[in-house]
């Protein structure tokens, strides 16, 4: 049998022609799981690949990267007192009423916090099911204020990457709140423009691709 | 659906150095095989003369395309999971004529150069050394750009999002440009042909 002859240029048009009507027909690129199966979703909550850390969501804000989405699941009262800059508030009992996921780019990154993780957590799991991809600030909102707003000088035995991460954490908090305190008032306002901007040399979780 | 493998956590990120590694490996060797570490066949593209960068690179789209399309018809592949680079797109139309105008000058592209570099072609490196220079203004010079790196972000676009068309409609139509572009090419070439001397 003669080889050569699979491989000249119009059998390879041919063949390229039938490649492409059969995807054209077929509902390739379109099939997906709706949901994350239980195993699946354990192995995510035991890798805590489902978690971001709040120096991170600090890095997102500084760079004020678009195509993020914060939710402070909380009560309006408590999101009144205090929230994270730029975080929209749906108490997590609304979480799923019509229209107020719908507000939300699909596309986007959603990042839900608590106060603590356990209801943060939960809502990640309902919004698994509703096939909704999310995830945790890890502590939430206590973690957030103890890391971010306030942060501790840690004692001088420590490796250096967690001085590092003082450091990180330190020129956060001046970007968050110039006073070091938490900000009773929207933090929005209180941003001051004098601020030398903050520059990261962490990379951000999700980076990727060449 | 169980890939890709990294995200089902079928390895983890020491492994997945290794097995970027050894595609790297392979993908440089291949280039460098097929003529692209030499910048006079990677500048004869702009004088039509020899189109093989086009070829090629409509032979990659069409490839990945249809593999990745093909592995989820069958159910391995979860689309979702892919990291697509999101869509800025002023900073990357400006980049990329930036990047064009250093590939009409220097005759090589990034990875290019570095396929140059590794068989001790000295116009590589010398194009990796002003590449890392203009690395270090950029960074330095960053928060100049910082707001125009932000401009036109639109997510991770696709062409069905914005063609309102199915993956398998755009894949037909994908595969038809290349096999236009393979028949244009051709034709250039014939046309611009230099005599051999």
């Amino acid at each position: 049998m003669d080889f050569k002859a699979l491989f000249n240029k119009r059998v390879g048009f041919f063949f390229l022609i039938v490649l492409g009507i059969i995807l054209a027909i077929s509902p390739a690129g379109s099939i997906q799981q709706p949901f994350l199966s239980a195993d699946e979703m354990a192995t995510k909550v035991t890798s805590k690949s489902n978690q971001i850390s709040a120096e991170d969501v600090a890095h997102i804000l500084i760079d004020k990267q678009p195509g993020v989405t914060i939710i402070d699941i909380r009560n309006k009262s408590d999101y009144e007192e205090y929230h994270i800059p730029t975080a929209i508030n749906i108490p997590l009992e609304n979480l799923f009423k019509v229209g107020n996921l719908d507000q939300i780019d699909p596309q986007n990154t959603i990042i839900v916090y608590s106060n603590g993780d356990a209801y943060a957590a939960q809502a990640w799991l309902l919004m698994q099911q509703q096939g909704i991809d999310s995830f945790i600030l890890t502590g939430g909102m206590n973690y957030w204020a103890s890391a971010i707003l306030n942060p501790q000088k840690p004692d001088d035995l420590v490796a250096d990457s967690e001085i590092l991460r003082y450091q990180l954490r330190q020129s956060a908090s001046q970007y968050f709140s110039p006073g070091g305190k938490i900000q009773s008032t929207q933090p929005e306002e209180t941003k001051t423009e004098t601020q030398k901007p903050i520059t990261f040399k962490k990379k951000k979780k999700a980076d990727e691709g060449c | 659906m169980f890939t890709p493998l990294f995200k089902f956590n079928f390895f983890g990120v020491e492994i997945s150095y290794v097995i970027a590694a050894v595609i790297g490996i392979l993908f440089g060797y291949t280039l460098e095989r097929a003529g692209f570490g030499d910048a006079k066949k990677l500048a004869n593209q702009f004088y039509f003369r020899d189109m093989t960068v086009l070829k090629v690179m409509f032979t990659a789209i069409v490839v990945a395309m249809a593999g990745i399309l093909l592995l989820n018809l069958v159910g391995i592949l979860d689309i979702k999971q892919i990291y697509i680079n999101p869509t800025y797109l002023w900073p990357q139309i400006v980049g990329g004529i930036i990047m064009g105008i250093g590939f009409v000058i220097g005759g090589y592209c990034p990875g290019t150069s570095l396929v140059a570099s590794a068989t001790g072609k000295l116009d590589g490196m010398m194009y990796v050394a002003g590449a890392l220079f203009g690395m270090l203004v950029f960074a330095e010079s960053f928060p100049l750009f910082q707001d125009f790196t932000k401009t036109g972000f639109m997510g991770n676009a696709k062409l069905t999002d914005w063609l309102g068309l199915s993956p398998g409609i755009v894949a037909f139509l994908v595969i038809v440009m290349a096999l236009f572009m393979f028949w244009g090419a051709e034709i250039l070439e014939k046309k611009f042909k230099v005599e051999e001397s």
